[in-house]
């Protein structure tokens, strides 16, 4: 039985005027349903590149990404289109939300384009902002507008959760908060979370951990017993 | 600038040249429109100034009604500033060109005039050469050098009235160019007396074919204006001070006047002496000839006297005869009338014995038929007596012979009563009777067997009585019984006797009566007989008195033909005499005559002579004041209106391109404002680099500045050519100019660059100031976002409850970017506004073709006919044609009416009978189009006329005609009309006006459908009273040309307006796009569809263009409204409303714009990149 998602030997070459760059050399791993996993490496190791490849908003040269038995790199933009639409929640690094929107109003944005959502007042209520409901990015704490991306991700229900450096730009508090949540999702709602970070010291709660390292998976390792959020220290 | 900042400008305007690019399409749009249609106007201007110095335009052309001459010339040189003069001729003539006949001004050129600074109104040569010798002539480039007339052919020219000879010496010219010159640019020559009163175009002559003896015309120019802009104020004003100069200076015009009064005087004494001679000599000659003439008199009076002496013979053998023919006739007409009397008489009489002829006749016939019915009763009684008669004769008979039978028996019996016999003694005859009675007895009553012999012998031989008296008892017996017998047998008898005699004389009656009847017809048959008889006996002592009467006459004719031939040789005699006498006295009277007339000719030659003297001397008496005529450029039509319509040009040019310039630089500033924004964290690092604030500035100021002056240079490079060009070779209809002249003007490029760049470069710079005011540290952090607002329509809840979440998400954008929304709206709406404008003015010119020529001229066809036909007589002419369904005459003349800044021409109409006047002319208000009438006192004119001048229904204006001389007329009715000006009044109120009939030249005519024109045209033509046929059909396509003029400025306006709504929506739609890229980014990440993410962009910008396209609507009307009333010439009155689809196009042309920048956006939209979404704000 193949795991949940699984990446067999992905390439992935930028063409930058004459040089070449390959931003995954080869990179192959695989995730079960229901894992928090965490990708982490230095800067430049190919973390964005397989978080981009996954999250179906750019495409392999070559290589197998199956997500849900779905081979992610055979499918055509607008399949694509509808994989993001339906399979995936994306957790920004800084949030994306739309300014113009109230939280209940960002949320909605991505309820409206998929078939089965949550209510978003109840997934608002689900992350701890029922008090926010109505407030405008720019009235909400970093962390706040995080939890509201993270509510706007799995208010589409999402096969897969991904999360692009959810803390990088949080305190170090608000930081925990929100690993906890992504945590508490994962185990609640056996949600498969992918979260990308290039802070080693998250991966003690994750329950695989993919190394990176010039475009490369350097190592996986499973964690057997994740550490509770609260009793990480960096 | 450190290298590293120049490497950093290039390479950010190499990063982001779409912005570069529209920033500098916009300048090049702006500045280029901007700059060419304003110098449209100075361009043309160029060009005619250009045109008019280098040909020599007068500046001044005088005319006098002496004509001028080289005394004349020389006083104007000493009286202003001449830099060239020159005096020349010119002449209205008549051409036929094809059917038409046209009016042309011939003017003179001196082939002999070298090219100085005196040749005035110098042609240009478009073709051909110029004229060199008598017999040639040049054309004008467009007009005549067509068909017929070009070059190589022949013209001849006349004139309808008057003699050709007083202005031409030769009228047959051979075209050997075709030229313009700058006194003639526009296709308008003035107006002429001879033909339509309308000149067609002009011909150049050698000055030498001309019959005049000084000059008609004399043109000059000023030295003061040379290298002076003609259309500049320093120009007029000179003009005016010269004009003064001329007009104060009287005596000036004096000088052929005293001269021509001079020369007349001697002259006139001159011919008061010839009279005298005159006189005399006249008086000697006649006395002679009365002389002769007497002589010859008194031999013909004696010649008279014997001729009267023979004729006194003659009348009398004439009356002598008269009367013996007289009196033979009256003998004639007795002897006849008696004859004719006899006649009658008899005829009378015939009358009657036919009448009594027919009355025996009628008689007979009666009678016969009487007879017959008569005879046969008289044959009936004849019948009856003839069977009658015989038995009552024997009757009788028997009975006698029975009586005396008897009484012989009885007497015998009585004989033998007393005597017996024996038997033998008895006589035989007593026996016999015996026997007889026996017979009798036996036959009486046969079966008795009595023999009364036997009883006789018996009683006659009885010898005793008694014996006898037994016997003659029983004899007795016969006795008695006969007597009884012969009484009955009696009577019987005498019955029939007297019914026989009663036949008889029935018969007898009848035949008489018969024979009676005949008598009298026979008397009344010989009556007539008689009367017949006499009857003809008259008949012929008439005839025979008849035929004495003729011989009488003839015998009595015989004698007087005679006598008449007799006088006949007598008056042949006398005749012969009277003729001789006559001749005589016909050369005589022939002498008289003679000399009669020479009496009245030398009577009439002198009084000729001393009306002449007598008119001379009046005429110099009333010699007119002499005057000058001075006309400077203002008085050429074509210089005039060639300066208002290039003024007008700037006045469209003044709005457009300020509404361009307008949104070119908002847009750019918008622009440029973004891009400082998005580079802010580049500049704090700048900033903390220790680099100052003008380095960081210049970098933006240069990249604004630098798109600016190169899209000011592409935009002026293609302005100055194109925009200029288009106009001024739209205006080329009209005007006949050399090629247009397009310097690129520095003035206005310098302006246009400035606004483009003081547009982008301080817009740039400040706001770079206003970031570059924060710490480095700031800057370098990205700019807090925008806060979200509630918007005020969320406070309406009800309404923004029931709005989709989409929408909401547009309804917050739009007024999120507020800015940017109110921009994209302005460029619509000013894309929207011009496009309708330009839809607009199509429209109005459009549409006033068919109004002016369907609706208001209802005529087909205009018949020119000469002023001194018979107009009832060619009314008949024209109407009895089957291709006329009906006519109008009416008097068609230009006259020229003055309007605050000058003068313009109307054509007056006097239709001759109005009654039908909406057949061929709709004469209604503009607005209600109530129909107006025409009346006696006042005239209708047409509604750009009032507009023009000022005046409406009730008020007067003065109109001059082609003398110059000025009457005020009265306006009683305005009426709508689009295309040049009319004046219409009745026939009654022009006389009342001029004392003048009107000279009906023209006819309005119907004609039905499908009608070949030529056909008609040829026809008509043929008489001679028409001078030519022009149809409504063509007029109306030579107007759609002319105003044709204005449509391409059209058609660049609506193409500009778009390009210019394509790249503001383009450019705004960029900017919008790209500042917020990573929202875009996020929500494609979130799964949008490639048309989801492109609707979450357009939905907001599809507001912005609706809302742009109603104000560009609502805009547009008064825009239009503007250029309407600003593009309006003189003579053409445009439509302001517009037709519902100038709307609907417009704005459909306006939303196909933002859908075509909607597909090129959706491309770009498509490119986002998601890694976007990842990035780190900036």
């Amino acid at each position: 039985m193949s795991s949940f998602v699984e990446l067999k030997n992905v390439y992935k070459r930028y063409k930058m005027g004459e040089v070449i760059i390959t931003a995954s050399n080869g990179v192959s791993f695989n995730i079960e349903k229901g894992e928090f996993a965490v990708v982490v490496g230095s800067s430049g190791a190919g973390k964005t590149t397989i978080l981009n490849i996954l999250g179906g908003m750019d495409s392999c040269d070559e290589g197998e990404v199956i997500v849900d038995g779905k081979d992610v790199a055979k499918l055509s933009p607008k399949e694509l289109i509808e994989y993001r639409r339906y399979d995936i929640g994306f957790v920004f690094q800084f949030y994306n939300l739309v300014q113009n929107l109230t939280a209940k109003e960002n949320i909605e944005l991505a309820t409206q384009i998929t078939k089965d959502a949550y209510d978003p007042v109840e997934v608002l209520k689900e992350v701890g902002l029922e008090d926010r409901i109505n407030n405008f990015p720019s009235q909400l704490s970093g962390g706040e507008q995080q939890r509201v991306s993270i509510a706007r991700a799995l208010a589409k229900k999402p096969k897969l959760l991904l999360c692009d450096e959810p803390t990088g730009a949080l305190d170090y508090n608000t930081g925990k908060n929100i690993l906890k949540l992504l945590h508490d999702t994962c185990r609640n709602n056996n949600m498969t979370v992918i979260l990308i970070t290039h802070n080693q010291a998250i991966t003690p709660m994750a329950d695989r951990i993919i190394k990176m390292k010039n475009s490369k998976v350097e190592s996986i390792t499973l964690n057997p017993n994740p550490m509770p959020v609260e009793n990480i220290e960096w | 600038m450190k290298k590293a900042l120049m490497k950093d400008l290039f390479r950010e305007i190499y990063r982001s040249k779409s912005r570069f690019l529209a920033i500098m399409a916009i300048v090049a749009i702006g500045s280029g429109f901007f700059a060419g249609v304003k110098s449209s106007c100075p361009d043309m201007k160029m060009t005619a100034a250009a045109y008019y110095d280098e040909y020599n335009l007068a500046d001044f052309h005088i005319m006098s009604n002496y004509g001028l001459d080289d005394a004349d010339i020389k006083a104007i040189k000493n009286t202003v500033d001449v830099r060239g003069i020159k005096g020349g001729y010119s002449a209205d003539v008549m051409v036929k060109n094809d059917d038409n006949n046209m009016e042309l001004k011939a003017i003179s050129y001196n082939v002999l005039n070298p090219d100085t600074e005196d040749n005035i109104n110098r042609p240009m040569l478009v073709d051909g050469r110029l004229p060199e010798k008598s017999g040639e002539c040049a054309v004008v480039e467009s007009k005549l050098a067509n068909g017929e007339l070009a070059i190589g052919s022949k013209i001849q020219l006349y004139l309808e009235k008057g003699d050709i000879s007083e202005e031409l010496k030769v009228t047959e010219f051979e075209i050997v160019g075709t030229i313009n010159t700058p006194n003639y640019v526009g296709f308008q020559y003035g107006n002429t007396t001879i033909g339509d009163g309308e000149l067609d175009s002009y011909i150049l002559i050698p000055e030498e074919d001309f019959a005049y003896d000084v000059y008609t015309d004399v043109y000059f120019t000023l030295s003061q204006t040379e290298g002076l802009d003609p259309f500049e104020q320093e120009y007029t004003d000179i003009i005016k001070e010269n004009t003064t100069l001329l007009e104060e200076n009287k005596e000036l015009s004096y000088g052929r006047y005293n001269s021509i009064v001079a020369e007349a005087q001697e002259e006139l004494d001159d011919a008061k002496q010839e009279l005298a001679d005159g006189e005399e000599e006249a008086a000697q000659k006649l006395e002679e000839g009365w002389q002769e003439l007497e002589d010859a008199r008194i031999q013909l009076e004696d010649a008279k006297t014997q001729i009267d002496d023979a004729r006194k013979e003659l009348d009398d053998g004439w009356s002598e005869y008269y009367s013996g023919v007289e009196t033979l006739n009256n003998e004639i007409a007795k002897g006849r009338q008696q004859i004719a009397d006899a006649k009658a008489k008899l005829s009378e009489a015939e009358k009657e014995y036919n009448e009594g002829l027919e009355l025996y006749n009628q008689g007979l016939s009666e009678f016969q038929e009487k007879e017959a019915e008569a005879l046969e009763e008289i044959a009936g009684y004849e019948a009856q007596l003839a069977e009658l008669e015989p038995v009552v004769v024997l009757g009788r008979e028997e009975l006698e012979s029975f009586k005396s039978l008897l009484n012989n028996y009885n007497s015998i019996i009585e004989k033998y009563a007393e005597i017996s016999v024996t038997e033998e003694e008895i006589p035989a005859e007593e026996i016999s009777v015996m026997e007889q009675i026996d017979a009798f007895i036996s036959e009486m009553m046969p079966g008795v067997p009595i023999s009364i012999k036997s009883f006789f012998i018996s009683y006659a031989t009885a010898q005793t009585t008694e014996e006898k008296q037994q016997y003659s008892a029983i004899l007795g017996m016969v006795t008695s019984e006969g007597q009884k017998q012969i009484d009955e047998k009696e009577a019987q008898v005498i019955e029939g006797e007297e019914a026989v005699a009663l036949l008889k004389a029935g018969i007898e009656e009848g035949y008489r009566q018969l024979d009676e009847g005949r008598q009298e017809l026979e008397n009344t048959k010989n009556m007539l007989d008689e009367a017949k008889r006499q009857i003809d006996e008259g008949y012929s002592e008439i005839y025979s008195n008849e035929s004495l009467l003729n011989q009488k006459e003839a015998e009595g004719k015989a004698e007087l033909q005679e006598a008449l031939n007799k006088l006949y040789s007598g008056e042949s005699e006398y005749e012969s005499g009277v003729d001789e006498y006559e001749s005589g006295l016909q050369e005589y009277q022939d002498g008289l005559e003679e000399y009669r007339q020479a009496e009245i000719d030398a009577e009439e030659e002198l009084q000729e002579g001393r009306d002449k003297i007598a008119d001379a001397e009046k005429e110099l008496r009333e010699l007119e004041t002499p005057e000058w005529y001075i006309f400077d450029r203002n008085d050429n039509q074509g210089y005039s209106t060639y300066k208002e319509d290039a003024e007008k040009v700037d006045a469209i040019a003044a709005v457009f391109p300020f509404f361009f310039v307008l949104v070119a630089a908002l847009v750019c500033s918008t622009t440029m404002a973004r891009m400082v924004e998005e580079q802010r964290t580049q500049m704090g690092t700048l900033k903390a680099l220790g680099y100052d604030n003008r380095s960081i500035v210049s970098k933006y100021l240069l990249y604004a500045i630098g798109a600016s002056i190169v899209g000011s240079i592409i935009g002026l490079c293609i302005g100055f050519k194109l925009f200029p060009s288009v106009i001024i070779n739209a205006y080329k209809i009209m005007y006949s100019m050399p090629d247009p002249m397009m310097p690129f003007r520095w003035d206005y490029a310098g302006w246009c660059t400035l606004v483009g760049i003081l547009c982008t470069g301080l817009s740039a710079y400040f706001v770079c100031r206003r970031e570059l005011k924060t710490v480095p540290a700031q800057l370098m952090r990205p700019k807090s976002p925008k806060q979200g607002k509630k918007i005020f329509l969320e406070r309406i809840g009800f309404i923004w409850k029931k709005l989709s979440f989409s929408r909401k998400v547009t309804a917050r954008n739009i007024f999120r970017y507020k800015s940017r929304t109110i921009m994209t709206t302005i460029g619509v709406a000013g894309c929207c506004a011009l496009i309708l404008t330009g839809f607009g003015l199509n429209y109005a010119i459009t549409s006033i073709v068919d109004r002016q020529f369907e609706e208001i001229f209802v005529y087909d066809i205009t018949i020119a006919v000469s002023e001194d036909s018979d107009i009832e007589q060619l009314q008949e002419y024209i109407d009895n044609d089957e291709n006329i369904i009906e006519s109008m005459a009416l008097m068609s003349k230009t006259v020229d009416v003055k309007k605050p800044d000058g003068m313009i021409s109307v054509s007056l109409v006097v239709p001759k009978d109005y009654s039908h006047i909406e057949n061929f002319v709709t004469l209604r208000t503009m607005d209600k189009k109530t129909p107006l009438e025409l009346s006696n006192d006042g005239a209708i004119i047409n509604e750009k006329l009032s507009k023009v001048l000022g005046v409406k229904s009730g008020d007067t204006m003065t109109i001059q005609n082609s003398k110059g001389s000025s009457t005020e007329i009265k306006v009683s009715g305005v009426t709508e009309n689009y295309a040049m000006n009319y004046i219409y009044m009745t026939p009654e109120y022009y006389g009342k006006l001029y004392n003048d009939n009107p000279e009906y030249n023209m006819f309005y005519a119907n004609i039905p459908e499908g009608v070949k024109t030529e056909d008609l045209s040829r026809k008509l033509l043929d008489n001679e009273d028409i001078l030519g046929v022009a149809y409504s059909s063509d007029i109306m396509g030579r107007f759609i040309d002319t105003i044709g003029s204005l449509k391409s400025i059209v058609l660049v306006l609506i193409v500009s307006a778009g390009l210019l709504a394509f790249i503001v929506m383009y450019n705004l739609m960029n900017i919008n796009v790209n500042e917020r890229k990573r929202e875009l980014a996020t929500i494609k990440v979130l799964g949008f569809y490639d048309r989801e993410v492109s609707a979450y962009i357009y939905r907001e910008n599809n507001v912005a263009v609706l809302l742009g396209i109603i104000a560009g609507l609502i805009g547009g009307i008064f825009l239009e409204k503007f250029v309407v009333t600003v593009a309006e010439v003189d003579v053409v009155m445009f439509i302001s409303d517009m037709a519902w689809w100038c709307y609907v196009v417009s704005a459909l042309i306006t939303a196909l714009f933002a859908v075509i920048v909607t597909i090129v956006v959706h491309f770009t939209l498509k490119k986002i990149d998601m890694v976007e979404s990842l990035k780190a704000i900036e």
